[in-house]
């Protein structure tokens, strides 16, 4: 939880220079990375991020869920960077991220890892590097890449293409592929501050622990709340 | 345990947001909704896109989140001045988020955005500016009775127009008093002031008459259009319409001495009397000291008086007559003075006659020179048949070769206007 304390006292008196901008979400389900994160459904997701004039930026996701009867924490991320403009239309970043997930919500938070990535943004388009020398256990060195792209169909309806790919850069786990692909559209409708959206994700071969179907798209929906 | 986690953080958006709603990001309006007086924009900074978390984040373009976070600074700004956010949109390009603000009634835009640029949270703040396309001005201006001015043919009014108008020379006129309301005046005054004493009448048919000659306002579609129409009068009431017979207009030693020390005092650069009468020592002595500052003083010539009348006959003093006269001293210009239609009370226009409305074309005249050459110093050019005034060639420089249209373009593209 010391995590989650951070930037939380980093936003205690925004600096005039700062931006503070947060977010609450309620989704059907977590997912990240093609993959459902813990076996709760729904999620409810609290973001909060702070930019700072000088491009250092920071930001904190909690995810909790219902499990039973008790609403507890399926995970959280926390991440800090750099942004900056390179050109009117390319900018880059470079940062920390921090993720850990429970497999039950309220649980212990056991898939862990610690991630360095790098990243380039053309108008909407980003592109993403993470390398991991954790991932969800220790000794396991992984490279992330992901592209992401956002293009406004009306003045209030966007859509969203993500895809990634993850690569053990060592050994991979027993029945793991060595790449594992997964990608994800979605498509968002804002109204003022809310925003509802609905998303069709997928992956490539490989076991999905919390999979409740045998498909490997899956449909989510949920609604957010940004101020 | 957890609860409290949770709470605290949906508790946050309670903590950071205003409590007024945040208004919902409209699409841009039309550029015509933005081109009001009364509204400012600010920029704020518009960071980057980069990596927010929650994978469950659509990652829209324009990052509703952090859009959110704007608006809510914007709308905090707003509020602290009085403003209110009227509409907004990002520019990533330039990496800024515009807002539009409405000014409330009373502050000015200067005023806004010093207060506004105080805010380190603005990146700059400026005014909503109005443009216009250059589509070609039409030559002739739409003042009605125009064509009508003798003006309009003799001294090319609306070809001089084109290059000067007086912007800003003021010119006291000490008469009788002007209708400054009257639709073709409204609003060319900075000063109005009466010493003559008494009840003040809303206004005199001279006053209001020589007002027009010299500054009614062009190209409104109404009335007439004075020689310098972009001049600022000082309305200095000297003389009283008498009630009896032809009621003519009179004015004392006394109030014109007060009135014309009152221009002195107040940086006229011209001062127009178009009256006459016997030489007066003490008023002999203050025009001195207005021909010593520079100011120009025009006055009327009267024929029938010994030397054209004081204060025509003052040396220094620029004396005009109605050029329809048959004749006038080599010292006297001559300029309209016959049939000239202008300003009548009433909010009406008259015909009228007379050296006193030639003294008024001259006195704009000479506020035209004023804007173009920011002095004093000037030669008023005649006709080469008599002693008529040619206000083109006292601009610019004419000749058989280039009329008064070709050397006003001429001057135009010297003074990098086009």
């Amino acid at each position: 939880m010391l995590i989650l304390a951070l930037p939380v006292s980093i936003l205690g008196a925004p600096g005039a220079h700062a931006q503070v901008a947060g977010r609450v979400s309620i989704d059907s389900q977590y997912r990240s990375r093609g993959y459902q994160i813990t076996e709760s459904s729904p999620v409810v997701t609290a973001t909060i991020s702070y930019d700072h004039s000088s491009g250092v930026y920071a930001g904190a996701v909690v995810i909790a869920g219902v499990q039973g009867s008790e609403i507890g924490v399926a995970g959280y991320e926390a991440n800090i960077g750099y942004a900056a403009r390179l050109t009117r239309a390319l900018s880059i970043e470079a940062g920390v991220q921090r993720t850990a997930y429970a497999r039950r919500s309220g649980g212990p938070l056991g898939l862990r890892y610690t991630e360095l990535y790098a990243g380039l943004t053309f108008r909407a388009i980003t592109a993403r590097v993470y390398y991991s020398p954790d991932y969800l256990r220790p000794g396991r060195n992984t490279l992330y890449t992901e592209v992401d792209g956002s293009v406004r169909l009306l003045p209030r309806l966007n859509f969203n293409a993500h895809l990634g790919a993850l690569s053990d850069l060592g050994t991979p786990p027993p029945f793991t592929a060595r790449t594992r692909i997964d990608w994800r559209a979605t498509i968002s409708q804002s109204l003022g501050p809310f925003e509802i959206y609905t998303s069709l994700s997928g992956r490539g071969s490989g076991a999905d622990y919390y999979a409740r179907s045998k498909g490997r798209a899956v449909a989510t929906v949920g609604a957010a709340f940004a101020f | 345990m957890i609860w409290r986690w949770i709470l605290a953080l949906l508790a946050v958006p309670l903590l950071l947001s205003d409590t007024a709603p945040a208004k919902e990001v409209d699409a841009p309006g039309t550029a015509a909704d933005a081109m009001r007086s009364s509204q400012v924009l600010i920029m704020l900074r518009l960071p980057p896109l980069h990596l927010r978390g929650g994978a469950t984040y659509s990652g829209s373009y324009g990052d509703a989140a952090s859009q959110a976070a704007r608006r809510r600074i914007a709308n905090g700004i707003a509020r602290r001045y009085g403003m209110r956010v009227s509409e907004s949109w990002p520019m990533p390009l330039l990496g800024v988020d515009c807002f539009a603000l409405d000014l409330p009634p009373g502050l000015s835009v200067d005023q806004a955005i010093a207060l506004l640029s105080r805010d380190k949270a603005v990146l700059w703040a400026q005014p909503v500016q109005t443009y216009e396309g250059r589509g070609g001005v039409p030559p002739a201006a739409n003042d009605p009775l125009y064509l009508a001015q003798p003006a309009a043919r003799a001294w090319s009014l609306s070809i001089l127009h084109r290059y000067v108008t007086g912007r800003g020379v003021r010119v006291a006129v000490i008469d009788s008093k002007i209708e400054l309301t009257h639709p073709d005046l409204a609003g060319q005054f900075s000063v109005d002031a009466d010493f003559v004493g008494g009840t003040v009448p809303l206004a005199e048919r001279h006053g209001t008459g020589v007002a027009g000659v010299i500054a009614a306002k062009a190209n409104n579609g109404l009335g007439v259009a004075g020689v310098a129409p972009a001049a600022r009068l000082m309305a200095l009431r000297a003389c009283w319409e008498t009630s009896t017979g032809a009621r003519p207009t009179l004015c004392s030693t006394l109030s014109l001495a007060r009135a014309i020390e009152f221009a002195i005092d107040h940086d006229a650069q011209i001062i127009n009397l178009s009256l006459t009468g016997p030489p007066d020592a003490l008023l002999d002595k203050l025009l001195d000291v207005a021909l010593t500052r520079g100011i120009s003083v025009v006055a009327a010539y009267d024929g029938a008086a010994p030397k054209g009348g004081f204060p025509a006959s003052k040396p220094g003093v620029i004396a005009v007559a109605d050029e329809s006269l048959q004749t006038w001293p080599a010292t006297v210009y001559g300029a309209p003075g016959r049939d000239i239609p202008t300003t009548e009370p009433g909010g009406k226009w008259y015909i009228v006659n007379g050296s006193s409305y030639a003294a008024a074309h001259v006195a704009g005249l000479i506020a035209l020179v004023r804007e173009q050459r920011g002095s004093a110093r000037m030669r008023i050019a005649l006709r080469p048949n008599g002693r008529i005034i040619d206000a083109c060639a006292t601009l610019v420089s004419t000749s058989s070769s280039c009329d008064c249209d070709c050397a006003i373009r001429l001057a135009q593209k010297t003074r990098g206007k086009s």
